[in-house]
């Protein structure tokens, strides 16, 4: 363990990453006490509106008044939670499809990464705007459409690995010492083929939030008076170029986060890989 | 060391691999690794089953522990019938056989303690309190020459040797009686396997051990086995008590393999042969005896009729047609540069 | 006469996450022509590292801390990349992988592999583009079905996976030898091959160096084969060599303990498997003195406080040890 964490140590755009996503972390639990006006999450104080950033208001006021610097640190708490909704809840869908796909070889199996293929194919944005249209738009449906299209990604992941270590020599030793394979499957496979999955979950949580921005953009998602990034920007169109702050701010808050995320996907895959190409 | 009844009975037992009915997907013909086999294991001894590859050696001993399912055959435990179940089952019938992997190392779960790997058998066989399974883990991992302190450590943390004692600690907590080894010493410095030979004659001597041994290493088997039964292409062709086998070595192949084997004082046996092309493979169905492409003393009936093993003399078998000649002469001119090779 | 590969006292350091490995600290050998020198080693005592610093392909982060490796006069250490690339490998010096499976293209004909060589190493003949493709063609198949490769015109069309392991290598053996080089190194080419299909290659390789004149420098740990195929032997330990001679003597009446120890443990003359006890010293921490001390059993209060001198036998075997001083 102690290699691992001095390895990724080393890794110095990963640290980066993983300050960043620590950062926000903080952010989203103390937000409240944080934020210098937190009741600008919903109040508004049309006195002040549209005022550019000073040392009052660090970021600005957007066109109620509300200060941006409060709303964006509020906003990490709402992406943070789809975020990590989302991918948990893909997660809980796509490994044990994957588990079972990989395990025996069969019809079943078969049709499972049939599946699995047929979604990954479609764009995910645009399965997630379908779905939220489909359903009436808020932030509960902008999360189950994009539950709904990224499990793929780890029954693909789980499925490979699974097909690897059922195939390897300890799960044949254990078949050997009697193991039955439920056993097999839960108490060995499983945690064996977590560290791709923690990758592409770290990676997904960025990439949700990402996602979770452009919907809530469109009205897809979040509803005013929510602080969410993505709305904010949406709604500040209206009065661009002038109030520079208003889209500038929210968007930097999703770049970096998305970035942080990013960067510590990307460190901790390269720990993971080299690990189980040199382990036989 | 003998009782009546042979530890382990094999009775024309056929192994058929692979195959895929088509549907999606083409369809694959099975092959046969293992066609017709028997043999008899008595306690105590060692029985070394020698082969290249395609012979079949390993799919007999995966199949004798149950990891295989025979597609024909008996196999008989104590004299009773344990055959024809599929692995999970037949994993605990057959409990008194173990499989001990070539790679020790890759055959333990890398995210779990060795302590709780070996206890995880104890846990499937039965054992329920969790006390009584520490203390047998503990004791096994002394019998073995480890550290009993050493159970809350990971894999990675050990060397290979380590790694072979501790896999072997885990068969060994489940009181086996007939351990099947795969290739134990292939790949291996000099020392370490007479260190690995060494344990092995330990452990045997310890906990009252039968072993079949699955090797291609010929000088390991000569020093090591009580008897030896030489495969080719899934059959047996040849087997007898290890001094017989190589000193008077009857079927071709036999003659052929020993003068092949390296050695290190000087030649086995008087021949001088050198055989042509490489070992088959199963998966070209032959009418006759599988050796007749490269045997250089065929004749007609080889490549018409399967010959079976009979026995020679007491204890000793032949598959070949030519057995009842006696040893044919099978020299060829003395290498002399160019004309070595030409068959 | 000067002998064809002369490497003397070579000292290669490795940098790893753990700090510098002294993975060759003294290794000296030399190869005259038309001989068969056997390099044994046990896992770890640098053999690859050996082959890898002869072929001028040490790993980034290798450093050469003392040594020459003389090659028919010239110490390969001074070349440049580009002039061992030109002058040297596979036009001089040849090369056969232990594992032909994974030192073939499975995506390119063998034919287009083997040509691929000789396209850049065959010596200039005076011919150029199709003429000299077509002599590099016609030697091809020359030199398969001297390899007893079958059907060697229509094997230049097939790809690594329709061959068996056994004709694999014959194919590499052929590709070591096209642009006919002087010295063959080859790295355990038969350890993963049947017995019978490795006695054929042996033999191949005996007769090869008879009829072509070449060296063969073999890395194995296999002391049967060494037995079998080699003329002299050159014995390594924790990066030295510590015995090397001819073949015959040494395996009769080995001199240095870790050869006796090691020959001891062969299952031809073990009485009983003993192995050696103790552990080879990591190239982290080599201790001072003999690097085999902590584990000999004629071992002296001398042998640890300064490294032993080396001496030679009755048989003409050079012997690192304090007893043949």
């Amino acid at each position: 363990m102690n290699a691992i964490f001095r390895k990724l140590a080393r890794d110095v755009p990963a640290m980066l990453g993983l300050a960043i996503v620590l950062f926000v972390l903080a952010l989203a639990l103390f937000g409240p006490w944080l934020a210098p006006y937190p009741e600008d999450a919903s109040a508004s104080h049309l006195l002040r509106r549209l005022k550019p950033p000073s040392a009052a208001y660090p970021f600005g006021t957007d066109n109620l008044g509300r200060d941006i610097f409060s709303r964006v640190i509020l906003g990490a708490r709402g992406a943070l939670s789809i975020a990590l909704a989302v991918v948990t809840t893909a997660m809980l869908i796509g490994v044990p499809l994957g588990l079972i796909a990989g395990y025996r070889e069969g019809w079943l199996s078969e049709a499972i990464m049939r599946v699995t293929d047929v979604v990954l194919a479609i764009p995910q944005l645009i399965l997630a705007l379908a779905l939220a249209q489909v359903m009436s738009p808020s932030l509960e449906s902008a999360m189950l459409a994009l539950s709904l299209t990224y499990w793929p990604f780890f029954t693909r992941i789980v499925y490979g690995e699974t097909r690897r270590l059922t195939a390897s020599l300890f799960v044949d030793a254990l078949r050997g010492v009697g193991a039955s394979t439920p056993r097999i499957v839960f108490l060995h496979i499983l945690p064996n083929s977590l560290s791709p999955v923690i990758v592409r979950a770290t990676i997904g949580l960025g990439f949700t939030i990402l996602v979770a921005a452009v919907l809530g953009f469109l009205g897809m998602g979040a509803t005013p008076p929510e602080p969410d990034w993505g709305l904010a920007i949406s709604e500040s169109r209206t009065y661009l170029p002038r109030a520079w702050w208003y889209a500038t701010f929210p968007g930097l808050a999703i770049l970096m986060t998305v970035m942080g995320f990013n960067l510590l996907g990307d460190g901790l895959r390269d720990i993971v890989d080299p690990r189980i190409r040199r382990s036989r | 060391m003998t009782s009546a009844t042979p530890l382990l009975s094999v009775r024309n037992a056929s192994v058929l691999l692979g195959g895929r009915k088509g549907f999606l997907r083409k369809t694959v013909p099975p092959v046969r690794a293992v066609t017709d086999v028997s043999l008899e294991l008595r306690e105590g001894e060692i029985l070394s089953l020698v082969g290249e590859s395609g012979c079949g050696k390993t799919t007999l001993g995966r199949t004798i522990v149950g990891l295989q399912r025979e597609s024909a055959g008996q196999i008989l435990l104590d004299g009773k019938e344990v055959g024809g179940q599929p692995t999970e089952m037949a994993r605990r019938t057959r409990k008194a056989i173990q499989y001990v992997h070539q790679d020790a190392g890759a055959a333990l779960d890398p995210w779990w303690s060795i302590g709780r790997t070996l206890a995880e058998g104890l846990l499937i066989h039965g054992v329920r309190g969790a006390g009584e399974r520490r203390d047998r883990v503990a004791e096994m991992l002394a019998a073995v020459g480890l550290d009993p302190g050493w159970g809350r450590r990971y894999p990675h943390e050990f060397s290979g040797g380590q790694l072979r004692r501790v896999a072997l600690a885990r068969i060994l907590l489940l009181k086996p009686r007939l351990l099947v080894l795969d290739e134990p010493t292939s790949g291996l410095d000099m020392s370490v396997q007479a260190t690995v030979l060494n344990l092995l004659l330990e452990l045997r001597e310890r906990f009252s051990l039968t072993y079949l041994f699955i090797s291609h290493d010929l000088s390991v088997v000569e020093r090591l086995s009580d008897r030896v039964a030489i495969m080719y292409l899934g059959r047996i062709v040849e087997t007898a008590p290890a001094r017989r086998i190589f000193t008077q070595p009857t079927h071709p192949y036999t003659r052929i393999l020993l003068a092949a084997a390296p050695r290190l004082n000087g030649r086995r046996g008087t021949e001088n042969v050198v055989v042509r092309g490489d070992p088959p493979s199963p998966a070209h169905v032959r009418a006759g005896c599988a050796f007749a492409d490269r045997c250089p003393i065929v004749e007609s009936i080889c490549r018409d009729e399967v010959p079976t093993l009979a026995e020679i003399t007491a204890g000793h078998r032949v598959a070949c047609h030519k057995r009842a000649t006696g040893s044919a002469v099978m020299e060829q001119p003395a290498p002399a540069g160019a004309a070595r090779l030409a068959s | 006469m000067i002998p064809l590969l002369d490497i003397r006292s070579l000292k290669v350091s490795i940098r790893t996450d753990e700090g510098m490995a002294n993975v060759l600290d003294d290794v000296s050998l030399d190869l005259r022509k038309g001989r068969i020198l056997g390099v044994v080693g046990e896992s770890g005592c640098g053999k690859s590292t050996l082959i890898r610093a002869v072929m001028g392909i040490l790993p980034r982060g290798a450093h050469i801390d003392r040594g020459e490796i003389w090659f028919e006069g010239e110490n390969l250490l001074v070349f440049s990349e580009d002039e061992l690339n030109r002058t040297v490998r596979s036009s001089r010096i040849g090369f056969i992988p232990q594992d032909p499976l994974l030192a073939l293209n499975p995506v390119f004909k063998i034919g287009a592999q083997l040509l691929e060589v000789m396209r850049w190493h065959a010596p200039d003949d005076g011919s150029r583009g199709t003429e000299r493709r077509w002599r590099h063609v016609r030697r091809l198949v020359e030199l398969l079905r001297r390899m007893q490769v079958p059907d060697p015109e229509t094997a230049l069309e097939r790809y690594p996976h329709q061959f068996s392991g056994g004709q694999r290598q014959r194919l590499l053996i052929a590709a070591a030898l096209a642009c006919s080089p002087q010295l063959v190194i080859a790295d355990e080419p038969t350890t993963a091959l049947d017995v019978t299909t490795q006695h054929q290659i042996l033999l191949l390789l005996r007769e090869l160096v008879e009829e072509f004149g070449i060296s063969l420098l073999f890395v194995t740990h296999d002391f049967g084969v060494v037995a079998e195929l080699c003329d002299d032997l050159c014995v390594i330990y924790a990066g030295q060599t510590v015995e090397a001679g001819r073949v015959g003597p040494i395996l009769e009446a080995p001199s240095h303990p870790y050869t006796r120890a090691l020959l001891a443990c062969h299952p031809d003359r073990a009485t009983s498997f003993v192995g050696i006890p103790g552990l080879v010293p990591s190239p982290l921490a080599r201790p001072a003195g003999c690097q085999f001390a902590p584990r000999c059993r004629d071992v002296r209060s001398s042998c640890q406080a300064a490294p032993p001198p080396t001496g030679r036998t009755r048989s003409g075997a050079e012997v690192r040890c304090v007893q043949y001083a």
